[in-house]
């Protein structure tokens, strides 16, 4: 390991430690479709290919001086589009999104509460994936090949082989991927929608189905491969908090996604989630969560953040991703200071923007710089 | 939706999935892969 | 484990499925038949993350 490594790695440990480190860390996540159009490539085309894949996330690695991997060049298109997975579809602009579809019915809440591994691999999994609807017998068996023919073409193109060679920030470890009960229910089972009037028709109904979803998550946390010796973190992004009331909030999201949470750390991983949307009316709830978890924040306000969680938490992001589309990279610079000048009070902050950019235009580059430049500049403690 | 055939060749693939000339290019080789990998599987003896 | 579920039976529910077992073979099997149960479980699991 190099000492720049270790050094950027040092910012990482004091803070999850609940030292102030050196320097505000800085964890700058750059889509692999902005990577891609940024290179000059395709989405249609190189998108599928590991090693263009691995070219545009090092373009990305050789200009964007942030401390972790600002791109990682491995992406599951391929996946989805064999599984034909309908909550993952290829818009005409080759850009994959996540419609709002719906593959459960109300009236199969008892059935979810009863068993919902069964539910989910027996009834939604051939409703979400094509693949397993059309293909009873060997759905699964294509599924698993698809994901190891694509596993393996990425072997030498690792993000951690980039990680290694651009000395960038390899303390930390993503175990898994997961979701809240109710956002898991929101987003696989039902939709934003009709979770919103499934609150009101049967609330029972709703709460036993987060009850039941916290034990099936829990399953899969106690399952997650762990890296010794890292930092081991379970990411979720969290999406309904913001469409609820307070009360409701209090009611529906917000027990099981605390016991989910005490679970995490319990079987010897870290939290890390994204209040996605403004979480001002919830942020006293974060005082009430066990142990310490590295929150990001998409639209809350800074200092009400600082002044409500203190030191209690990591705190991140914040910085508004739209800025960078038109402003200078003066104004950039001036925007990154008056940040840092509001959120390093209690040396708790990772620096990053608000949102991932997807597409080119979402970023300009020379403002990305001027925003890495301004931290390590104004970042020192 | 009707069953799907145990083994879908290039020509197949390239109509299920209303692959355009660009996803030909390295989309199609890895779906031609993993049916390859299924076709194996499933004909491979025990 | 909390999670109930027809692919996870725990050692209990699975003798009152198989009374025939007696004590002699029980006492041989349990922990086998509870390692292999689990095993399973995190087979399926894996087919659906």
């Amino acid at each position: 390991m190099t000492s720049l490594q270790q050094e950027r790695n040092q910012l990482i440990l004091d803070i999850w430690q609940g030292k102030r480190p050196k320097r505000v860390p800085m964890q700058i996540m750059i889509s692999l479709e902005y990577a891609i159009q940024y290179k000059g490539y395709s989405l249609f085309r190189e998108y599928y290919s590991p090693k263009h894949c691995y070219e545009a996330a090092e373009e990305l690695a050789k200009l964007v001086n942030s401390d972790s991997l600002p791109t990682n060049p491995m992406n599951m298109a391929a996946v989805h589009r064999y599984a034909m997975n309908r909550f993952m579809v290829p818009g005409k602009d080759g850009f994959y999104q996540h419609p709002n579809y719906c593959p459960m019915k109300f009236e199969e809440y008892p059935e979810l509460i009863k068993d919902p591994l069964e539910f989910w691999a027996r009834k939604l999994r051939p409703r979400i994936l094509g693949i397993v609807e059309e293909d009873k017998q060997f759905g699964e068996l294509r599924l698993n090949a698809i994901k190891n023919v694509v596993a393996a073409k990425y072997r030498e193109y690792s993000p951690a082989e980039l990680t290694k060679k651009y000395e960038r920030i390899d303390v930390q470890a993503m175990a898994m991927m997961s979701m809240a009960p109710l956002d898991y229910i929101a987003d696989y089972f039902r939709n934003f929608t009709s979770i919103c009037i499934d609150i009101r028709r049967n609330p029972q109904w709703v709460l036993d189905a987060c009850e039941a979803m916290l034990e099936f998550i829990v399953e899969s946390i106690k399952r997650a491969p762990k890296i010794p010796g890292k930092i081991n973190l379970v990411n979720l992004p969290l999406h309904m908090a913001t469409y609820m009331k307070p009360k409701d909030f209090a009611k529906f999201y917000f027990p099981s996604f605390k016991k989910l949470i005490q679970s995490i750390q319990d079987h010897g991983f870290e939290a890390g989630f994204f209040c996605e949307e403004n979480w001002d009316p919830h942020l006293d709830a974060l005082n009430d969560l066990p142990g310490r978890a590295r929150i990001g924040f998409e639209a809350a306000d800074p200092k009400l953040v600082v002044e409500k969680l203190g030191n209690r938490h990591i705190i991140c992001n914040f910085f508004n991703t739209h800025f960078l589309r038109t402003a200078t990279p003066e104004e950039v610079r001036d925007e990154v200071k008056q940040l840092l000048d509001i959120v390093c009070v209690h040396g708790n902050f990772i620096f990053s923007f608000n949102k991932p950019f997807l597409c080119l235009g979402d970023a300009r580059m020379e403002n990305i710089q001027a925003a890495v430049d301004a931290v390590l500049e104004y970042g020192v403690y | 939706m009707s069953e799907r055939k145990i083994f879908l060749t290039k020509e197949e693939l390239i109509e299920k999935y209303n692959l355009n000339e660009e996803e030909q290019v390295y989309l199609l080789p890895l779906l031609v892969e993993a049916e390859e990998t299924v076709r194996k599987q499933v004909a491979g003896t025990i | 484990m909390n999670l109930k579920s027809k692919y996870y039976k725990t050692w209990e529910e699975y003798r009152a499925l198989n009374p025939d077992i007696d004590e002699k073979q029980a006492k041989a099997m349990a922990e086998k038949m509870q390692s292999y149960e689990e095993m399973m479980f995190a087979f399926v699991m894996f087919l659906c993350f």
